[in-house]
């Protein structure tokens, strides 16, 4: 059987496993997480993933706006675990309350400001990555990874930019971020991912429908460039800023989130870097 | 691939059925959104704001449709010609190094 944690949801301060006030997760070496979906990119990813690693945490979000289908990504989990030896972990949570304070709830105001629909998906990838950087340091997780890939930059979360201003939020709680696809052509995952007899979905020019979750809001805003090939503007200086502007409530929520469960966060932070430095000095010394 | 301007078919010509159609599936599921939130915020007060966002951005991105900018319906013209040379001055090798460091995850 395939290990599938519970919906966490929001009880996830009264239900985590690993952390209680002085006593910090030991770094697991052969341990990684990706933030998955079920779709091709992130597929491919899982499966690179479980080739390096011993076990492979899948994240899972839902927004809770106009978010539905969740169960394809379990249903991909269990093809995955099937295929590959049960390398696989899997958490489905909520970034509902997240997602509020950093973008829902000031909207109107952000959008006013940045005039532009990406202020929507970019906060709600925020809430999502800041999420896993909790993950990421309640399981002794090193690396934390998803699909993001150059075939599908026009996505705002998905630009290097964002992708390298995300990596140095992540930096910031000693967690590594990385995107082992970003540049792997797609028709190279698709065959990594019919190899294994996995499930491609309905196939519609370059997407693969029916085998992720549904995002009403993405549908919506990407349309014009589905449809009629328009342009995706997204001025790197302005998502840059919001990125920026986001980042200081992101870390508000994350020190809040620790603070419930009595953890000091620098504290627990500075326990994760030493014991990276003294795995990587060991590294050295072994040769 | 797609390395900068708004994606890899940015601005790629489309034909007049294409657009046609694609005016009858943006307006369907934007006015239809647009109904399901105007009804779901009467009682959810919480949504107002979601409402009033989606119908902003729904009237900004109907008016960039409907005038047809960024939107190449039939033949190339000189315009979408200079924003294609345009795409092409990036510093290739600092993307490379970028992309190259974003994959390494140990």
């Amino acid at each position: 059987m395939s290990q599938i944690q519970t919906d966490i949801l929001d009880q996830e301060v009264e239900t985590r496993p690993n952390l209680a006030p002085g006593v910090y997760p030991e770094i697991k070496e052969k341990e990684i997480a990706l933030m998955f979906s079920g779709g091709v990119d992130s597929t491919a990813t899982a499966i690179m993933l479980a080739e390096r690693y011993d076990k492979v945490h899948l994240v899972t979000y839902k927004n809770g706006y106009g978010h539905y289908y969740h169960h394809r990504t379990r249903k991909r989990v269990d093809e995955l675990n099937k295929a590959l030896g049960n390398k696989f972990i899997y958490t489905l949570m909520s970034t509902k309350k997240y997602f509020d304070q950093i973008v829902v709830n000031s909207v109107l105001k952000d959008y006013a400001e940045y005039r532009s629909g990406f202020i929507w998906f970019m906060g709600c990838k925020m809430a999502m990555h800041m999420r896993s950087a909790v993950y990421c340091m309640e399981n002794g997780l090193r690396y934390m990874t998803d699909g993001s890939n150059e075939d599908t930059n026009e996505m705002v979360e998905q630009m290097l930019i964002s992708l390298t201003l995300i990596r140095f939020f992540y930096g910031n709680y000693g967690v590594h971020f990385g995107t082992p696809v970003y540049d792997i052509e797609r028709d190279e995952s698709r065959q990594l991912i019919k190899k294994l007899g996995l499930k491609m979905g309905v196939q519609v020019m370059d997407r693969h429908l029916c085998i992720q979750p549904t995002c009403i809001a993405g549908e919506l805003y990407y349309m014009p460039y589905l449809l009629f090939n328009k342009k995706v503007r997204h001025d790197e200086d302005t998502v840059a800023r919001f990125i920026e502007e986001k980042q200081k409530i992101c870390d508000t929520i994350t020190r809040s989130y620790f603070e419930k469960i009595n953890v000091d966060l620098d504290d627990l932070v500075a326990n994760r870097q030493a014991q990276i430095e003294a795995l990587d000095a060991h590294k050295v010394g072994t040769g | 691939m797609g390395r900068c301007c708004g994606g890899k078919n940015a601005g790629k010509p489309i034909s007049w059925p294409r657009y046609m159609v694609g005016l009858g599936v943006f307006f369907g599921y934007h006015g239809t959104i647009c109904l399901a939130l105007h009804l779901a915020a009467l009682p959810i007060r919480r949504l107002r704001h979601v409402r009033d966002f989606h119908r902003r951005l729904f009237f900004d991105e109907a008016r960039e449709v409907l005038g047809r900018r960024d939107i190449n319906v039939g033949k190339p013209g000189r315009e979408q010609f200079e924003r294609d040379q345009a795409c092409l001055v990036v510093d290739e090798d600092a993307q490379e190094a970028i992309s190259d460091d974003m994959r390494d995850v140990g």
